[in-house]
Order: C-alpha cells, then sequence, then structure tokens
C-alpha cells in the first residue's frame, strides 16, 4: 500500500532484504521509501520477509524497480466497481507468466502492502475470466463444478436479469 | 475440487472480492458465479450492491423485483419459508439505489405504490446502509402518489441512509412548489441521519431548499466533492456553507448554470455571494461550465472564479471554464490569475478572447498536460497558430492540446495555409504529439 511518503532517499543508497529461503537483494532505497513494509524489514543479516520466497520476491521487486518514479496515488473507494481493465504493455509482460506465479505475487504483494501491484495482478486476473461463458472459466482455471443441476436451475432463474446485462 | 485447482487454493474470498470488481460487465460477474458456490459467495454480493442500475427497464427490472418479491412473500408467509426459499439473501447485499430509475421502472411495469413500500421495508428490516443514493432523472408530476408518499416513507428508515457516500439530487418535478417541498425535506432528512458523505451533487431553485443543502453540507464530517448542476441564485446559501468543509473540499464544479430552457419560470442569472470565503486549502478541481450552448446571455460570475483561482493556486490541478457568451466577459484579471499565480496546474480548459491571453498562458502554463482552448472570433487564427510555432523548445511537451476555433468568419483560413501553418507546427516544435485542431 503507498504510503505517501516521498522519496528522500537518493538514487545511491541501497538497502538489503532477504526472502524467506535466504536469498539477499540490494534493491534502491527509494523503492523501500515508497513501501513502509519493505523499508521495516532492511537490516540484512536477521530480518528476512517471512512467507515471500526469492523467485517472488525478486519479481516484486523488479515491478518495483520499474515504477519507481509512478506518481503515488491515493486509494479509491475500495469497495466500488473499476470495470477498467486496461493493462500497460510492460505491466501485461511482466506478468505474462504461469498461474502458480502469478497468484504468488498477488499474495506477496497484498503481504507486503504493495496496492498498485495488488490492483494489477488483480486486473490481470480478472482479465483472465471477462467474456468467457462458466464452463471456460473453469476450464482456464481446472476448476470442477459443485453445484447441482436443480441448484444450478434455481441460480440461474434468480440471476437472470445479470446474464442479459 | 481438482487437485489442481490452484486459484482457489491459494486465494481467499478477499483477493476475489478486488478481482471480480475489476470485471467489467454483470454478465462477467454472472459467469464467474456460476463457475461454483465458493465463487457465487464472493460474486453475489457485488452483482447484488446495484441490481436496479439496468438500462433495459422493461425486460430486466421485473426479474430483480421477483425476486425481491420472494422475500415478501417468505416473511409474510411463514410456513412457506424453507420451501421456495431463495439461495442468496439478495436484499441484505443493496449498496447502490438509484431511486429516479428505480421509481421510473415501477411505473413503467405498473407496480403500485404499496409494492414499493414494501419492498423498502425488506431493506429497512435487513439493516440495508447504502453507499449511494441518485434522484436525478424523475419524469413525475406533482399528481404522483409515488414521489409524495414514497420518498418521504423512504427516508423515515433513517439507518438505511447512515453510511451514505455519495448523493446525487439533482432531479426537478414539473410543478416547482412540489419540488421544493419535497427535496428540503430530502436535503433536511439526510442532513439528521447521514454525515459521511463524500460527494454531493446537487440542483437547488428556492430558498427552503438552498438552506435545507447547507443544513446537509454543515452536517457532514468530510465532504470532498461538492456539484451544483442548473441552480440559479438561491444556491447563495449553500454556497456560503461550503466553508464548513474547507478542510476537506478538493472538488467544486458548477455545471449546467445556464441550462435550463424548459422552465416556466424566467431563468436569472445566478450570482455567487461576493462575501463568502472561498479559501479551500486542498482544492484540487475547479469546474465552471454554461451547458447549452443556445443560450448565450448570461455572463459567468468571473470575479469570483478569479478569486477562487488565486485564493487556491497553490493547489488547483484542474481547471475547466467552459462558456459561450454573446458579449464576452472581461477575464483579464482571471486569466492572469490562472498563468501567474497556480503552480501545479496539469489540466487546463478555458476560453481566451485575446492574444495577449493566449501567450500568457503559453508562456508561464508550459508544463501541462492537457491544454483545451475556446479561442474566441475576435482573434485571428493564424496568429494563434503562429504563437504555437513560435513556443520556446521543450514547451508544453507531451501535452495534449486542442483548439477550438469560434466563427472565424472574418479570418476563414484556407486549406493550404492551415497546412503550411501545422507543417511549421510539427517542424520547429515537433514536441507538440498531439494536436487536435477543430474549426
Amino acid at each position: 500500500m503507498d504510503n505517501g511518503t516521498s522519496n528522500s532517499a537518493s538514487e545511491n543508497e541501497t538497502i538489503t532484504l532477504k526472502s524467506c529461503d535466504g536469498i539477499e537483494f540490494h534493491i534502491d532505497a527509494r523503492i523501500a521509501n515508497r513501501y513502509t513494509l519493505l523499508n521495516n524489514w532492511n537490516g540484512g543479516e536477521s530480518a528476512c520477509i517471512p512467507n515471500v520466497n526469492g523467485k517472488v520476491l525478486e519479481k516484486v521487486l523488479e515491478w518495483c524497480e520499474h515504477h519507481i518514479n509512478d506518481p503515488q496515488l491515493n486509494c479509491g473507494d475500495d469497495d466500488s466497481r473499476r470495470r477498467n481493465t486496461i493493462i500497460e504493455e510492460w505491466d501485461e509482460n511482466f506478468l505474462s507468466c504461469d498461474q502458480d506465479m502469478l497468484f504468488e505475487i498477488i499474495l506477496a504483494a497484498n503481504y507486503l502492502e504493495i496496492k498498485p501491484l495488488l490492483d494489477l495482478g488483480c486486473k490481470t486476473v480478472a482479465n483472465m475470466m471477462k467474456s468467457k461463458s462458466p464452463e471456460e472459466i473453469r476450464s482456464a482455471f481446472n476448476i470442477d463444478n459443485d453445484y447441482t443441476p436443480e441448484e444450478e436451475e434455481q441460480f440461474r432463474k434468480e440471476n437472470e436479469w445479470a446474464e442479459d446485462y | 475440487m481438482s487437485s489442481i485447482d490452484k486459484i482457489n487454493q491459494k486465494l481467499s474470498p478477499e483477493y476475489f472480492n478486488i478481482i471480480f470488481r475489476y470485471l467489467p460487465t454483470n454478465r462477467d460477474l454472472y459467469s464467474c458465479s456460476l463457475v461454483n458456490r465458493y465463487w457465487a459467495n464472493c460474486a453475489i454480493p457485488i452483482l447484488w450492491e446495484s441490481p436496479f442500475k439496468i438500462n433495459n427497464v422493461y425486460n430486466l427490472f421485473p426479474k430483480v423485483i421477483q425476486v425481491y418479491l420472494k422475500f415478501i412473500q417468505t416473511e409474510e408467509l411463514h410456513n412457506d419459508f424453507l420451501v421456495n426459499r431463495p439461495l442468496y439473501d439478495y436484499p441484505s447485499f443493496l449498496k447502490k439505489l438509484p431511486f429516479d430509475r428505480f421509481l421510473n421502472s415501477a411505473i413503467a411495469n405498473n407496480y403500485p405504490e404499496t409494492l414499493i413500500v414494501e419492498l423498502f421495508k425488506i431493506l429497512s428490516n435487513r439493516s440495508v446502509m447504502l453507499r449511494r443514493f441518485d434522484l436525478s432523472q424523475l419524469h413525475l408530476s406533482y399528481d404522483n402518489l409515488i414521489t409524495h408518499q414514497v420518498l418521504p416513507q423512504l427516508l423515515n428508515y433513517s439507518s438505511l441512509f447512515k453510511r451514505l457516500s455519495y448523493l446525487n439530487c439533482t432531479y426537478y418535478l414539473d410543478v416547482e412548489e412540489a419540488q421544493q417541498t419535497l427535496k428540503a425535506q430530502i436535503f433536511n432528512a439526510l442532513a439528521n441521519s447521514c454525515h459521511n458523505i463524500i460527494n454531493i451533487k446537487a440542483t437547488v431553485w428556492s430558498r427552503d431548499e438552498a438552506i435545507a443543502l447547507a443544513n446537509l453540507i454543515c452536517s457532514q464530517k468530510w465532504l470532498k466533492k461538492f456539484s451544483l448542476i442548473n441552480s440559479n441564485e438561491s444556491a447563495s446559501f449553500s454556497i456560503q456553507s461550503l466553508q464548513s468543509q474547507a478542510g476537506s473540499l478538493n472538488n467544486l464544479t458548477f455545471k449546467n448554470m445556464h441550462r435550463d430552457i424548459n422552465l416556466n419560470k424566467s431563468l436569472r442569472l445566478y450570482h455567487f455571494p461576493t462575501e463568502c470565503n472561498y479559501t479551500f486549502p486542498n482544492l484540487t478541481s475547479l469546474e465552471y461550465i454554461y451547458g447549452n450552448y443556445n443560450i448565450h446571455d448570461g455572463a459567468p460570475p468571473v470575479e469570483i472564479l478569479s478569486n477562487i483561482v488565486k485564493t487556491n493556486s497553490k493547489t488547483i490541478e484542474n481547471i475547466i471554464f467552459d462558456w459561450h457568451s454573446r458579449n464576452p466577459p472581461d477575464c483579464t484579471q482571471l486569466i492572469k490569475n490562472i498563468a501567474e499565480c497556480t503552480i501545479n496546474l496539469e489540466h487546463l480548459k478555458t476560453p481566451l478572447y485575446t492574444l495577449e491571453q493566449l501567450a500568457l498562458i503559453l508562456q508561464t502554463q508550459n508544463h501541462l498536460k492537457n491544454l483545451d482552448i475556446y479561442i474566441a472570433n475576435r482573434i485571428n487564427p493564424y496568429c494563434a497558430l503562429f504563437l504555437f510555432i513560435n513556443m520556446p523548445f521543450n514547451n508544453l511537451k507531451n501535452s495534449i492540446i486542442q483548439l477550438y476555433f469560434d466563427g472565424c468568419q472574418y479570418h476563414r483560413p484556407e486549406f493550404d495555409q492551415l497546412k503550411q501553418v501545422f507543417e511549421q507546427i510539427f517542424y520547429k516544435n515537433y514536441q507538440i504529439e498531439n494536436d487536435l485542431v477543430t474549426l
């Protein structure tokens, strides 16, 4: 999550982060300045980020580095529907990975409170669902249908209005 | 569940809540809710937040209402409760109520007033708390019982509005007296029950309405956006009350202020209160939009707008002034304040009446993201374009520039000449990437 702090660190300053599997990353201090939680783990030796492994942390930090000069926007109303599914080309390529890694990035972004990356990951997953039938979505994510036929029929009837819109 | 069903294994409902809110249509949400029960539990509350915001009123509205009706039936016929019980408690998810569309749809489908009252009882019984309430497109007459009986009853359910964050009350009725009484009643009722509104859009045409709106504004904790739409001078009372929100207000809009030519009463010019304090420490956006271009007689309140720009010059990022007055107002001071006082301006739309004004803007505001200028017919289009040709290198780099030339009857440009001018602009100032010109 953006904390609204200014990037007071200079370009040459670096900090050290360690993933839960012990891999160290030396990153631009300005990145950590943007995201409070990253800054909290600065310290090298004993401080490591739990729950995020080196492979995922590397991807997350790559994204942070690319977006280091982005304006820090205030978070909008989390209850509203966005309906904007446009993703910039670099971000689209960045998240063109297997589903496993995509979900891990989303989890890490949430854990590290990097809200723009969390939103981007979720938007990417949403784009994988849009304009698809339930069957196509199940196939895309390997999900089984656990509705009974009667239940599904009732469900379709009660939500029929949304099918037309 | 499949062994490779990783999305459900990894992502908890809080993630699906974010993902599903990025789906562009209700149909997408509907498809997701049919994937399996887990997904339905996440998607249905979002889908039913705003079921009445539908375009196909005749076909779709009855389908939504039929589901709501099941709850009336089950509550009245307790023995039948388990037999035809809906799969979800759909009404409990309602967050956004476009009451205007709801009423218009109910009337179009011949639903009786009593039924509509019953539907609102369902909401009240479930402690539904609306986030958004719209009353903008009512096309009802004074005699219509629904407006005068249903709406006051709805307002009695004060808990329904307790967490309202967006209010759009810009409707007017055919009969002025009815409108005034009802709207003042709405504003006063909401002033008592809700204090967390962030965004208010309102239309006021009488002193009573304006005082009630002022009451509503003053009772809010952190109003951020205020839009006055199609209103007359009565709104002064409301404008003065905006000082109570000076710490939070960041967006001030006046729209369609000279629009309404259909009202029986002749339109009088809207006047801002001159004695008002217009300092808003967080104001980032200021808009004053004329509305119907056929009305050319009203002069915009240039002096007051000029003061607002000057007193809030450090924070303003977005200025939109849009008017077409037959007798051009004296905007010298206004343009000077925009050019010389604002330091964070990113988007500017304004009419300009002299070459000096255009030159001043180009000279001082050279880092804008958007520049949108209406160039009055007194200005020779060639001279205006030559100012762009002679701009210093790197000025307005990466800006989107739109120029609207009014009339040009005295200086109608020839295509070939125009082509030459643009070739020079692109040649000498190739940093102008997206230059749209409308003649």
